[in-house]
Order: C-alpha cells, then sequence, then structure tokens
C-alpha cells in the first residue's frame, strides 16, 4: 500500500481503461440489488435501499424484508408486531440509533472459467482454464440521518485490478485495495426526492447484481466499479420514478483527462400491475478515451421493463445501443447489448434464473450470444449461497469466436 | 357504483357474481412505496331504498402476511369493525339501458372502522341483458374514520387511501 503517487496514479488509470474497455470479467456479483422484488408490488427501491436508485446499504425497512420477503421459512411466518430482531444490523446484537444505519457485506466466489478458442488453418484450437477463490466483496456501509441531512459511504477491500477506478489506496501489485464505492451527502426534499452529491451508482437501467452483464460492464453501468462523481436529483412517488445525475467524472481516476462528465438518468412508470417500462440515457466526454488518445463521447440509451405475470415469476428485460465517438475523426462506432432473465421462486428463499444475453461490437462481425443460470438460495438470515453458469459465445475482429464457460459457487452474507 | 338495477322502477337487487368481483386499495409512502390490498369478496343488497355495499375486510390482504396482520390488528381492527360500506340512496344513481353503459358521480355515506362519513365516488356501469359490470372508485382518508397512519420501522403510509371495486350485478 502507498506507492509514488505518479507511478500509481498512472497504473491505476491504466487499469481503468482496460478495465472499461474490456468489461468481460465473468464474476457475478457485487452487491444485492434485486428487480425482481417487483414480485412483492415493490416497483421503487428507496424505501428497502438507501440509495433511491436500489442496491447497497439497506434501510431497516429493508432489512425485515430482507428476512420477512426474502429467507427461506422453516415454520410458521414471524408474527406480532416487528420483524425478528435477528433483520437488524449484526443479528440485533448491537443496537443501532435511529439516525445511524451500518452494514458490514461480504461476497466471496470460488471461480471456474474455461475459453476455448476454434483452431484455424494453421493453428490448432486451445482452451485456457482457471481455477481461483475471488473475494467479490468486503464493503462496510453507513448512512447518517438527522432530519433532512443524510450521509453516507462505504469503505472496502480490493483485491483485482478491476475495483481500482473504486480505489483510494493500492499497493504496488494492486492485490490489496482501500476502496470507497460510494460516498456522498444529500437532503431528503420531501418524502419523495432526495438529492445527493457524491460518488454515487450510475442511474442507469436494471440495477441488477450481474454486474458483469453485457448490459452493464460494457455500458459502464454497472454497480461495482463504475461509480462516478456529480450531483442526482430522485424522485419517486410510485407513479414514476426517476433519478437523473449531472458526472464530473471519477475523480479517484487521474489524470483529469480521463474523467468522463456528462448526465446519466432513468425513468420508470408503472405500466400494469406489478410491471413496469423505462428508459435511461447516459452520454459522457472525456479528453482521453479507452479507444484513442483523443477526446470522445461515450453515449448509452436503454430501454427496460420488469414484470411479475404471476408472484413466482418475474421477467426483466432490458435493450441497450450506445456509441463510443472519438470526436474530430467522424468515427461513430456504435454497439447494441441486450439482456432477458427470467426469476423464478417456487418457494419463497430459492430463485431459479435463467437468462440470455446479446452484445454487437463495432469492428466485429457477428453477435455475442450468452446463456446463464443461477441457483440462488437465501438459506439463512442474512445470507444467502448462488451458483452460476455463464457460457459466452463472442466473437472476435483478431481471432475466431471465443467459447467461454465460468462456473461460480458463491456466499453472500452481511451483518 | 352499486346495484344500478335497483334504479329502475320495478327492479330486484340481484345477486353478486362472485368471480368478477374484485376489491382493491391501494396506499402509498416515501420512496415511491405502494401498497395494493386486494380481496374477492362483496355484498350488495338493497336496505329499504338505500343500496348498500359490504365489504368483509378479513377477506382483504396485501400479500405480506405480517403486514396482514398489522392491517387488521392494529389499524382496521377488522375483529371488531368486520365491514367496509359503503350505502348509497337509489334515487342518487344513474342506470344504463340495456345495451348501453353509464359513467358518474355520486354522493354515499361510507362507515369504516365504527365511523360514518359522507364520500362522492366515481362509477361506471355496462348494462348487458340481466348483468351491470359495474366499476367504482373512492378516495377516503383513514384518519377521517379514526384510523391510526400506519407506521413500520420508519416507513409511514399516507393516509389518503384509493379504492376501486369492481363486479357483475345480476338482474333479479
Amino acid at each position: 500500500m502507498g506507492t509514488g503517487r505518479g507511478e500509481g496514479i498512472s497504473r491505476r488509470a491504466g487499469a481503468c481503461v482496460l478495465a472499461m474497455g474490456l468489461g468481460l470479467f465473468l464474476a457475478p456479483a457485487r452487491v444485492e440489488a434485486y428487480p425482481w422484488m417487483i414480485r412483492h408490488d415493490y416497483t421503487g427501491c428507496g424505501v428497502c435501499h438507501v440509495d433511491p436508485s436500489g442496491a447497497g446499504l439497506l434501510t431497516e425497512y429493508g432489512e425485515a424484508q430482507s428476512v420477512l420477503l426474502m429467507q427461506m421459512r422453516y415454520g410458521a411466518p414471524a408474527q406480532g408486531d416487528d420483524a425478528p430482531s435477528y433483520a437488524n444490523f449484526a443479528f440485533g446484537l448491537l443496537p443501532m440509533p435511529d439516525w445511524l444505519l451500518t452494514q458490514v457485506t461480504f461476497r466471496g466466489a470460488e471461480f471456474w472459467v474455461s475459453d476455448t478458442t476454434p483452431g484455424t488453418a494453421g493453428s490448432p484450437s486451445t482452451t485456457v482454464s482457471d481455477r481461483m477463490f475471488i473475494m467479490m466483496l468486503l464493503d462496510a456501509r453507513a448512512e447518517l440521518k438527522l432530519g433532512i441531512f443524510r450521509a453516507a459511504g462505504s469503505i472496502g477491500w480490493g483485491t483485482t485490478a478491476f475495483t481500482l477506478p473504486a480505489a483510494l489506496l493500492t499497493n504496488a501489485a494492486d492485490t490489496s485495495q482501500l476502496l470507497s464505492r460510494d460516498y456522498w451527502v444529500g437532503l431528503q426534499l420531501d418524502d419523495n426526492t432526495l438529492l445527493r452529491f457524491g460518488r454515487m451508482n450510475l442511474p442507469f437501467g436494471l440495477r441488477i447484481v450481474e454486474h458483469t452483464a453485457w448490459v452493464r460492464a460494457n455500458t459502464q453501468t454497472d454497480i461495482n466499479y463504475s461509480q462516478q462523481t456529480g450531483l442526482a436529483l430522485a424522485f419517486d412517488n410510485g407513479h414514476v420514478r426517476t433519478e437523473v445525475m449531472g458526472i464530473v467524472g471519477n475523480i479517484n481516476v487521474s489524470p483529469d483527462a480521463y474523467r468522463q462528465r456528462g448526465f446519466s438518468g432513468l425513468v420508470e412508470v408503472p405500466v400494469a400491475e406489478r410491471a413496469t417500462v423505462g428508459f435511461s440515457a447516459l452520454v459522457t466526454r472525456a479528453e482521453v478515451t479507452a479507444f484513442a488518445p483523443s477526446p470522445g463521447l461515450h453515449e448509452v440509451y436503454a430501454v427496460f421493463s420488469r414484470w411479475a405475470p404471476v408472484q413466482q415469476l418475474v421477467l426483466v428485460a432490458e435493450g441497450d445501443v450506445f456509441f463510443n465517438n472519438t470526436l474530430g475523426t467522424g468515427v461513430l462506432q456504435p454497439n447494441a447489448a441486450t439482456w432477458l432473465q427470467l426469476d423464478y421462486e417456487p418457494i419463497q428463499g430459492l430463485h431459479i434464473a435463467p437468462a440470455v444475453e446479446s452484445l454487437n461490437t463495432y469492428g466485429v462481425r457477428g453477435t455475442g450470444l450468452g446463456a446463464w443460470l443461477t441457483l440462488d438460495w437465501f438459506c439463512l438470515p442474512h445470507t444467502d449461497i448462488r451458483l452460476d453458469g455463464v457460457y459466452r459465445n463472442q466473437p472476435s475482429s483478431t481471432s475466431p469466436a471465443s467459447n467461454v464457460f465460468s462456473f461460480l459457487v458463491q456466499l453472500h452474507t452481511y451483518l | 357504483m352499486v346495484a344500478l338495477s335497483c334504479a329502475l322502477p320495478g327492479l330486484v337487487l340481484g345477486a353478486v357474481h362472485a368471480s368478477s368481483t374484485k376489491v382493491v386499495f391501494t396506499c402509498s409512502g416515501p420512496g415511491g412505496l405502494r401498497i395494493e390490498g386486494t380481496g374477492r369478496e362483496l355484498l350488495a343488497e338493497d336496505r329499504a331504498g338505500t343500496l348498500v355495499v359490504t365489504v368483509p375486510l378479513s377477506s382483504v390482504t396485501t400479500g405480506m402476511s405480517l403486514r396482514d396482520t398489522h392491517m387488521h390488528e392494529k389499524y382496521l381492527e377488522s375483529g371488531k369493525y368486520p365491514n367496509a360500506e359503503l350505502s348509497v340512496p337509489r334515487e342518487g344513481l344513474r342506470f344504463p339501458a340495456d345495451g348501453l353503459s353509464v359513467e358518474a358521480t355520486a354522493a354515499g355515506t361510507m362507515s369504516i372502522h365504527g365511523t360514518s362519513r359522507p364520500v362522492s365516488f366515481h362509477y361506471k356501469a355496462q348494462r348487458s341483458g340481466a348483468a351491470y359490470d359495474v366499476q367504482g372508485d373512492v378516495q377516503v382518508n383513514m384518519n377521517d374514520y379514526g384510523i391510526a397512519t400506519p407506521s413500520y420501522l420508519g416507513i409511514s403510509v399516507k393516509p389518503p387511501v384509493d379504492v376501486a371495486v369492481s363486479f357483475r350485478l345480476l338482474d333479479g
């Protein structure tokens, strides 16, 4: 920890660009963000999460719902006036005052990956396999709430280069990082409106835990490391949910030329019982991009939808188009990505969630296709065990399409 | 909102067709919280020129057992006040001819939680032979009926509650 500043900055900036440009890391998932809560009539996010657009630190109400609605039941439903005390921070052993919310979250996974590239004339097919443990998430989070004033933030530990955009400090090998994915101050203007300034998740599209899905990673709108600094206004009255953020850049990234400035926003409206449709846009400009050492414009537009035809079944879908425009060259690089996931919860606490995705990348012939199969078991209070199998067939501009299969066994728990 | 057939002189109030009955209440809270309760039981009857629609409150649920327990025991006190009732004088209602529909606003008296208050409600009815498909909606403020504002773990819902009903009434 604690490198020379210039060296650290340049390495961090390079790694950030690499991560933003590739976005191919196949390890879901970072935090809890469950759009399928629409099955319980929750179209909004701010009731259960401190972040008005979802994910991360839970409110006291959200902690209760995590036990009442998400955890597998092994007996009679909870009775009485309150949720079980173990729903609270530290399983209720350390009571917090009303004005303070706290949480410590861990997610780790054993990860297997196999990447096969077919052979061509003159070169045989190659298969690269690996197995590793990934410490995906180790964050402590808190929110202070005094009247209309709110302040929140997280501090965590990272071990891969992919989280460098959120790193405050790192060692020479980037294998030990002190992270802060988000920190902000805000004013609760009324029951439905929150104004925030600080480092925050980008309000964009479906806020899903599968942060490596192409619709999240390739658009740089995931909740693992794509947070930006800016001013955000969120509003949700049950009839419309929206958040718009003016982005001044990721101040963890230096030099300034790499920082993206612009805006990101979403609007989502209920269109039927337990059904919503939303639209998102993100436009940023940076003086240096992952694609060229010259000014570039990054644009992403998305439509997304959530629908629970019956309580056990939720469909979430998103379609994105995104453009990387190197200014002054006349080169506009169009791309597209889609995501369709079905979440089936036959009994409370057990989720079977197949998903398919696609990716069209500028300069690459053919469409990348991915298929996910997830089994998520909310087996204990504050705890779920998750299995993910992910297959991706991804064309390349320089070699035949690769076939990547990855498998993860995750443990996610929080105090 | 109810039993529009009764507004026709000589018609007798019919039975509510159970399979087409739906009672929905919706209330909201901070951060986009939206709570919807639904029920499938409704009784319509003629009481000396006044049409009375009765909803057994115990039949209304919100999809979450603990929330239902709070709603019935702590706020509605459904054991003590088992029904919500809307009473409407016949002459205050308009009725459709066969094959037509009517949409209007009318005045009635709502009784909830042992308190009765005048309300104005909106209704739409479509007649097909002896059947009337009725839809109605009304907003009530729970505080007006002596019901405390529900609050749970720092989240309080707003006192106004939107109520919507739909049912099929059969003449005779």
